[in-house]
């Protein structure tokens, strides 16, 4: 039954909300409302056991010393310094809001920054032409930043031009043909989950 | 737990974005669902999904065709080779041999339809690196996946016969904020050096970072993304990527069990008939001059 109740819970929920989707008996609209907030009660109980799981982690590699144990300290910090001040004055309260503001936003800024560099070596890396894929990807890479960058427009107007076409055109296309592909396998998956013919997620096997 | 993937998958990603398979059936699906001011009165039938509705009955008969052929042992084709996934094998082999663990992880979205596919190659990665006596490191952003995706490691361990060698601990919630999660990653290259990296699910902004971390790590890197708009960081970076629909291949193809193979060929041949359609549909706007012609039919 440990097995059985997950895929029966799935079916059933599953079948509601693709119902509702396409008719409108039973209130099954509202159902699916009710369904909706129960899942966000479910995702806001997930996140407490996540933050039971991941302190019982940092606090067993400090009691055992384990490799740079000292980081697990600071990770146990940074969650239960900021719980307190949340309780004490919400989330929006001036000292929650300012440990957002000073401490999580600029670090989160500076690893999104980081993207910049990490363009610039997979770039060097990749663009190489090892073959005619490659040669492809790297012509139509550099028309690309021509294009957009003033000064392809400096050395020839047209630049904007073919690269506008490269966007528009035979991007489009293979984005829109991977879209297809994917949309597919997502609802062909979803059926395969919902009938209870893929069931790895149960920890039964495929 | 158990209703977002259908949520997501069916509703928020299928038939909201399946309608763009031609900027046709996109047109006649947004006039259709337009709110008329003058009708009032709930309908038995939702307004404007008639074309979903054709659509989710003609994939459902495509599958049960193909999965009823399977289970009456009738040949089915087979799926073609996938190397993204037949070098799972290989990368793992590599890690045995280096001494080095795994990274997996099922990617940044909650319980979608990717993250099932997801989950079901961590399962088959988990029974792998059990039997090679391989250590497993697996990474979740969402504290919803964490306890499914330790369930699919213990599992499998058990399967493999390695009850003993599965550490709860190696099945990691790091951060449900997208970029303290992508720094944890990165982390956790830096200190367990990985020699092979398994990014399998939805990824966004952190795509190229994770690849990138994983790359200079020199850790062997096997990619599956559905989202186009960062695919490319991953075909760049990585040495093996799976592109759009081949990861929802990965259970059939891994398991060969023909009833899944079953479920892959019919979602293809619903792919076949998408693209004869938006063929149909490209012919007709061009000897009409318009497909004004064609999107007036279907709004009838």
């Amino acid at each position: 039954m440990q097995k059985e109740l997950p895929l029966i819970i799935v079916f059933v929920s599953g079948l509601v909300v693709m119902l509702a989707k396409f008719f409108n008996f039973w209130n099954l609209p509202a159902l699916v409302t009710t369904l909706d907030k129960w899942s966000i009660v479910m995702s806001t109980f997930a996140m407490l056991m996540g933050m039971i799981e991941l302190s019982r982690l940092h606090v067993n590699n400090i009691r055992r010393r384990r490799v740079n144990w000292t980081y697990s300290i600071v990770t146990l910090l940074a969650i239960y310094l900021y719980l307190p001040f949340v309780l004490a004055q919400t989330p929006d309260g001036p000292t929650p809001k300012w440990m957002v503001a000073n401490v999580s936003q600029p670090i989160g800024s500076a690893i999104y920054a980081i993207l910049g560099f990490y363009i610039v070596s997979a770039a060097y890396r990749s663009f190489k032409a090892r073959n005619l894929e490659a040669a492809i990807l790297m012509i139509a890479a550099v028309l690309i930043m021509l294009g957009q960058a003033p000064i392809g427009e400096t050395i020839w107007s047209g630049f904007p031009k073919v690269s506008d076409w490269i966007l528009t055109v035979p991007n489009s296309a293979g984005m829109r043909g991977i879209n297809i592909g994917a949309y597919i396998g997502i609802f062909a998956t979803s059926i395969r989950v919902l009938l209870g013919l893929e069931r790895s997620w149960t920890g039964s096997g495929s | 737990m158990a209703f977002r993937p259908v949520v997501d998958s069916f509703f928020f990603q299928f038939t909201e974005e399946v309608n763009a398979l031609s900027s046709l059936f996109y047109l006649a699906a947004a006039a259709a669902k337009a709110p008329k001011p003058e009708d009032f009165t709930p309908k038995f039938f939702q307004p404007g999904m008639m074309w979903d509705a054709i659509f989710v009955v003609l994939l459902f008969v495509a599958i049960g065709v193909m999965i009823q052929r399977a289970r009456a042992g009738l040949p089915i084709p087979a799926i073609r080779k996938l190397a993204g996934l037949d070098a799972i094998d290989e990368a793992i082999g590599r890690a045995t041999e280096m001494g080095r663990p795994v990274h997996f992880s099922p990617g940044m979205s909650g319980f979608t339809a990717v993250t099932y596919a997801g989950l079901a190659v961590l399962s088959q990665v988990a029974k792998k690196a059990a039997q090679y006596d391989t250590r497993l490191l697996v990474t979740n952003r969402q504290p919803l996946v964490q306890p499914v995706a330790q369930e699919v490691v213990k599992q499998a361990y058990l399967e493999a016969g390695r009850p003993d060698a599965y550490n709860p601990d190696d099945v990691r919630y790091l951060s449900d904020a997208q970029f303290s999660y992508t720094v944890a990653v990165m982390g956790l290259y830096q200190r367990e050096k990985p020699a092979a990296n398994i990014l399998y699910g939805y990824w966004m902004a952190e795509a190229l970072i994770l690849a990138e971390a994983g790359a200079q790590t020199g850790a062997i890197q096997i990619g599956a993304n559905t989202n186009t708009f960062q695919i490319h960081f991953f075909i760049v970076t990585m040495d093996y990527v799976l592109i759009g629909e081949e990861m929802f291949a990965a259970a059939a193809y891994m398991s060969k069990e023909p009833v899944l193979t079953g479920t892959v060929v019919g979602q293809d041949m619903f792919k076949i008939g998408i693209g004869l359609l938006i063929v149909f549909g490209t012919i007709w706007a061009t000897v009409a001059g318009s497909s004004q012609a064609l999107v007036n039919f279907l709004l009838r």
